[in-house]
């Protein structure tokens, strides 16, 4: 076959492309706003190497475990109370499924301000994320990030190969095919409560802990300093080998056995089935009729031992996120950016705020965004008309004109969120 | 510099020096400009959440169009993917040249294809991918690949000799594979 000329013949194919509608500014703007949910911003704790050197003698010994078959996609699990039979389809908005229970020293949910960050409940393809932080020169983790997906989320491929996997004599491994991403499994790891367990590339650590439905834990490393910078770049799990062993653009990684055997007991004692509810910094009034909170992805964080709600999305059947809220510690967030040609300055409550409007064929859109108001970061986000489409009007949306009307309907409840309410529809 | 600018000037600089290539492999497995492009969208936006990660990584290309294939077939997984028909316009072939014909022919073809032998077959013939390449991209084993490229190919063909009393179909069933040989030869490539 000459697959040159088809090559050229699929480049004919192409032909003339018409003028892009990418939007790179835009990426970038929208991938900010996703890392701002992902960044953990906690206090210096503690000594994780020493726990985990303790913690070798505590936990189950590397390797499947007896009495674990993997056969095919299905896999027998060991009995354990642990092991969640009817583990959820969905997720609920305003509760967060799953916590840490046991820490290694210095990570703690109930004393680090900011020690949660999630994203993303609801659907059955969402997740739910949660993050810990506790920076550490000696340690080679310096925060945890846990994600729980719902059942029928995740399934493992190639799972013909799992018979007999065994991570570097594994030709072609298996993956965990979450939908959102496809992870490559490089080794297999301790059963966590009778489920089975894996190591990926990226020294992540899957397990299935409950019937069909699987938990993530990553280990993260400080590349840059978060002291209360708002150019804080994030966490990275960064390449523990050189260059030259990395290939085909995935840093691969193998932590270290210590830190393996912290990560499986992290993992062995994760609480499933939280029931504290979300609180909210602010109330709302003047809901239109008809108008309910989405089914998708919202941010919650901890703080002052509570889960705080900083990412609330509602509006109409034909546009569930017609309106965003984001209210969290004004020492947390990116400033508010401002667009040329879209942005303005105005003044609410006494205090500067930036609004942009986007007015343009299929996109109206107003944010109003206020770095610091009584020690609160705030963005209004309101789609003025129902995206994609010319004009066409939200239902009900005549109440809320703006996102400055939207304001008007808004009260902040102060930063501390023991005063914050779980019912922010008032 | 501030960090956070010195990654969007990278971020940028290497998202529009490759903006065009990454629209054509996003067009090839859309077949629809304004679906290619939110494909691309998506990709860069998925992709600056990663920077800090891609940007060290010595196979960022190979990254992009990971992620670009993965959000791809997952995308056709979605219920709205398979309720929702854009209707591209197929250009008017009776003045085209023959390669510009049997290009065209390609593209219907191509169309045709469920959405993983259509990425196996992009990813092999037009970002001439490897067997393991393009393995590696679609996260399956290279024997998987391998199927599906002769799938794919299989199915070109046959597709393609439903329109050969057309004209435009003319330099088509030079290029392709024929017969059960070539298929076998291609099975049994190794990347």
């Amino acid at each position: 076959m000459d697959e040159s000329r088809l090559h050229d013949l699929l480049e004919l194919a192409v032909g003339d492309p018409p003028p892009t509608s990418v939007n790179i500014t835009l990426a970038r703007s929208e991938g900010r706003r996703r890392l701002r949910w992902l960044h953990v911003y906690a206090p210096v704790a503690a000594a994780v190497t020493a726990a985990a050197a303790v913690l070798v003698l505590t936990v189950a010994p590397f390797g499947l475990g007896s009495g674990h078959v993997l056969a095919g996609r299905k896999v027998k699990h060991q009995s354990n109370p642990a092991f969640i039979a009817h583990p959820p389809t969905r997720f609920s908005l305003a509760v967060p499924y799953a916590s840490f229970g046991w820490l290694p020293a210095g990570f703690s949910a109930s004393n680090v301000p900011l020690g949660i960050g999630g994203a993303g409940v609801g659907g059955a393809q969402s997740a739910q994320s949660e993050t810990l932080g506790a920076p550490s020169n000696q340690a080679d983790v310096k925060a945890l990030s846990l994600q729980v997906n719902t059942a029928g989320t995740c399934r493992l491929t190639n799972a013909q190969t799992l018979r007999n996997f065994r991570l570097s004599h594994s030709k072609h491994p298996p993956a965990l095919d979450c939908g959102a991403g496809v992870w490559q499994l490089t080794s297999s790891a301790p059963q966590i409560n009778g489920g089975p367990a894996f190591w990926d590339q990226r020294g992540d650590l899957f397990w299935e802990y409950g019937r069909e439905a699987w938990a993530e834990l990553e280990p993260l490393v400080l590349r840059i300093s978060p002291v209360r910078d708002p150019h804080f770049d994030g966490w990275f799990n960064v390449p523990a080998r050189p260059r030259s062993a990395i290939s085909d653009g995935y840093p691969a990684i193998r932590q270290s056995a210590a830190t393996r055997v912290l990560l499986v007991k992290v993992a062995a004692s994760v609480h499933y089935g939280d029931t504290t509810a979300q609180v909210y910094g602010f109330t709302l009034s003047g809901v239109p009729a008809g108008w309910r909170s989405a089914a998708s992805p919202v941010s919650f964080q901890a703080m002052g031992g509570l889960v705080a709600n900083t990412s609330w999305q509602l509006g109409p059947a034909s546009d569930q996120s017609a309106l965003g809220v984001s209210v969290a510690p004004a020492q947390d967030g990116y400033p508010c950016p401002f667009t040329p040609g879209q942005t303005q300055y105005v003044t609410v409550d006494g205090v500067q705020a930036s609004l942009r409007t986007i007015d343009q064929p299929y996109k109206h859109w107003q944010s109003l965004c206020a770095n610091d108001i009584d020690g609160l970061q705030l963005w209004i986000e309101l789609d003025l008309n129902i995206p994609g489409t010319n004009n066409t009007p939200l239902p009900g949306g005549a109440e809320f004109g703006s996102a400055l009307a939207v304001f008007g309907h808004l009260r902040l409840l102060g930063p501390n969120p023991v005063r914050w309410t779980a019912n922010p529809l008032r | 510099v501030t960090v956070t600018s010195r990654r969007d000037d990278e971020f940028t600089e290497y998202v529009a020096a490759r903006l065009g290539s990454l629209r054509r492999v996003a067009f090839l497995l859309c077949q629809d400009w304004q679906r290619a492009d939110d494909l691309v969208q998506t990709t860069i936006t998925r992709l600056y959440v990663r920077w800090g990660r891609v940007s060290e990584a010595e196979h960022t290309d190979a990254y992009v169009r990971t992620i670009m294939v993965r959000e791809f077939l997952n995308d056709q997984r979605s219920g709205w993917a398979r309720r929702v028909s854009l209707g591209a316009e197929v250009p008017d072939t009776s003045e085209a040249t023959p390669d510009l014909a049997a290009a065209l022919d390609v593209r219907a073809a191509l169309a045709r294809l469920p959405a993983r032998q259509r990425a196996t077959v992009v990813l092999r013939f037009y970002c001439d991918m490897n067997v393991a390449q393009a393995a590696e991209v679609l996260g399956c084993s290279p024997g998987t690949v391998k199927s599906q490229t002769a799938k794919g190919l299989d199915a070109l063909r046959r597709a393609l000799q439903t329109t050969q009393t057309t004209p435009s179909s003319t330099g088509l069933r030079q290029v392709l594979p024929r017969g059960p040989r070539s298929t076998r030869k291609e099975v049994g490539e190794h990347g």
